[in-house]
């Protein structure tokens, strides 16, 4: 009976988490020959004046959109370490100094200022 | 290449599976031990040279070194192999600290990803052909696959030749280990890019303040952030390792047990990088002597190895006096500690605490950084820092935070253990794969922590 049981399960590679096995070679393989399709295929539509896009991932644009909608929508958190996210929907771009020198965390060294007054 | 990276998962992956795929099977360990080594150039270039000619030293010294003679000549020869092993490491990891210390400035050298790690692998195997526990590798091929086996090959876990030497000589791959390699895989994936990229980025934040601009909540918010990210980060690596070892035929052994659950220091060394624990009880402390020592001779054993465990990590006094800080932990719980903590009920509180502290330690630049934060925690609040603590709280924070701080107990795999929620549990955990694997595609570069060492 469990022989019999066994030999069943093993006949179908889904059964038993097998499912779970092929969804993630679906994971890895549509972006994987969404590439090459990038990388091999012209894309016709595109103005040929124009430098040839860098090959993306299959999925690559929409992967970065959802997940960028998901977090800032539910986490309330940018998805990117390059915008900050302010109160009432404001974004700021994060790799300057602005905000700190707004906030009047950045003060001038006595040399800096002597060096900007004496200009 | 890190195997978050989408360059890892969504091409060298695919093109290692459709490899072995096609490949005949006495074609698989040539094949194999190519795309290891295309894996290791495809970081550090040049520096696979360094890789070829260590697989090539140690195959001919492990040939010189008879099983179990302990002749003064056999004993030279096995201390010279190590010795050229140790040198590598020496060269690339300590010289340029003691050319720092030493005042010569504008010296450095790269450091070759995985240096640590390969090293006390080939001096695990070296010793055990001379303890007479494998035989000296006879194929070079076998031996620079042993070596480059791209899972294992940069973090770990420190896998032990004997451990794998009969899958290398022959291994069947089968649908049922895919299966489960892949179930690793994905939560150790999952480990990584949801929970330990999310509080790393506070505690990277935190961490890159001055103390004097930190108050005490700010401080703990920084410091419990970088406990998880530490955790999840490297566990997360060593999962992601043993499931691909798996979908590739190889059983690799646990590195990771609930360290965080642990109810001493002595506990917590059992469970966390359970490999490198080993590694150091069997190659170093058990020849200090092991257990069968006097008080004080075992306190200096303890603390010898705790200062090499340190130094392992990295070349950087905070590392040292972290390695010193656990192996005090150990001595004292071996004498009045260890009695008080077996009869008393928060023994996992007081392990957090100590862990705590000194991943404070491990995380901070130098020592007087790490003291400034102690300050900071221990000290008062102040407003900069409060608005700063607003603005790290979102809602993604705070729900990962404590998703990470319950995942820390085996609390989720005891309520999912029931056969009756086997399904429930693999659609949880196809859903989280899939996000996974979305942020991995999402997200730009995030090294593992342990790259380092």
């Amino acid at each position: 009976m469990s022989q019999a049981s066994n030999s069943q399960m093993s006949a179908s590679p889904l059964r038993n988490g097998g499912w779970f096995a092929a969804l993630f070679l679906v994971g890895i393989f549509v972006p994987f020959f969404g590439y090459l399709e990038h990388l091999i295929l012209p894309d016709r539509a595109a103005d040929p004046r124009l430098p040839k896009p860098k090959a993306k991932l299959g999925l690559q644009d929409w992967s970065v959109a959802e997940v960028s909608r998901l977090r800032l929508e539910a986490g309330k958190a940018s998805a990117s370490r390059r915008v900050l996210l302010g109160h009432h929907g404001w974004m700021f771009l994060g790799d300057s100094d602005v905000i700190r020198v707004e906030e009047g965390l950045n003060p001038f060294e006595p040399a800096e200022l002597k060096a900007w007054t004496d200009r | 290449m890190v195997f978050s990276q989408a360059d890892f998962l969504f091409l060298f992956l695919p093109i290692v599976l459709i490899v072995l795929a096609l490949a005949k099977r006495r074609w698989q360990n040539v094949a194999l031990f190519f795309l290891s080594l295309g894996f290791y150039a495809y970081g550090e270039k040049g520096f696979v040279v360094v890789m070829v000619v260590a697989i090539l030293a140690n195959y001919f010294l492990a040939l010189r070194i008879r099983p179990r003679d302990t002749s003064v000549r056999n004993r030279n020869r096995l201390a010279f192999a190590i010795g050229l092993n140790l040198s590598l490491l020496f060269v690339f990891k300590y010289v340029p600290f003691l050319a720092g210390m030493a005042g010569v400035k504008r010296f450095s050298l790269h450091l070759p990803l995985g240096i640590s790690f390969f090293t006390f692998q080939n001096i695990s195997y070296l010793v055990d052909v001379y303890r007479g526990d494998v035989e000296a590798e006879p194929s070079v091929l076998n031996l620079g696959l042993y070596i480059t086996l791209f899972p294992h090959l940069v973090a770990g876990p420190i896998v032990r030749y004997r451990e794998i030497v009969d899958e290398i000589r022959h291994r069947e791959r089968s649908w049922d280990d895919f299966i489960a390699g892949a179930e690793i895989f994905a939560v150790g994936l999952a480990k990584k890019v949801l929970v330990a990229d999310v509080v790393g980025r506070t505690a990277d934040v935190v961490f890159a303040m001055p103390t004097a601009r930190l108050d005490s909540p700010l401080a703990w918010l920084g410091a419990w952030c970088y406990m998880l990210q530490i955790y999840y980060d490297f566990s997360g690596y060593s999962e992601m390792a043993i499931g691909l070892a798996r979908m590739l035929g190889f059983h690799f052994p646990t590195n990771f047990a609930y360290p965080y659950a642990a109810k001493s220091i002595q506990d917590f060394w059992r469970r966390w990088h359970i490999t490198l624990s080993r590694w150091f009880r069997d190659y170093v402390y058990i020849p200090l002597g092991g257990n069968r020592q006097g008080t004080s001779r075992l306190a200096i054993s303890l603390l010898t190895v705790f200062f090499l465990c340190g130094l392992w990590h990295g070349a950087n006094w905070t590392f040292v006096v972290w390695g010193l800080y656990h192996g005090f932990f150990l001595v004292i719980e071996r004498g009045f500690l260890g009695k008080l903590l077996a009869r008393a009920p928060l023994g996992n509180a007081y392990a957090l605490f100590v862990i705590l502290m000194g991943w404070v330690l491990f995380r901070a630049s130098d020592i007087v950084s790490a003291l400034g934060f102690y300050g900071a925690m221990f000290g008062g609040a102040h407003a900069e820092a409060s608005a700063a603590l607003r603005d790290l709280l979102t809602p993604e924070l705070v729900a990962v935070v404590v998703i990470g701080s319950i995942g820390i107990y085996p609390i989720i795999p005891r309520l999912m253990s029931s056969p009756r929620l086997a399904t429930v549990r693999q659609f949880v955990l196809a859903a989280v794969m899939v996000f996974s694997l979305m942020v991995a595609m999402s997200d730009s570069y995030s090294p593992f922590l342990y790259f380092r060492f």
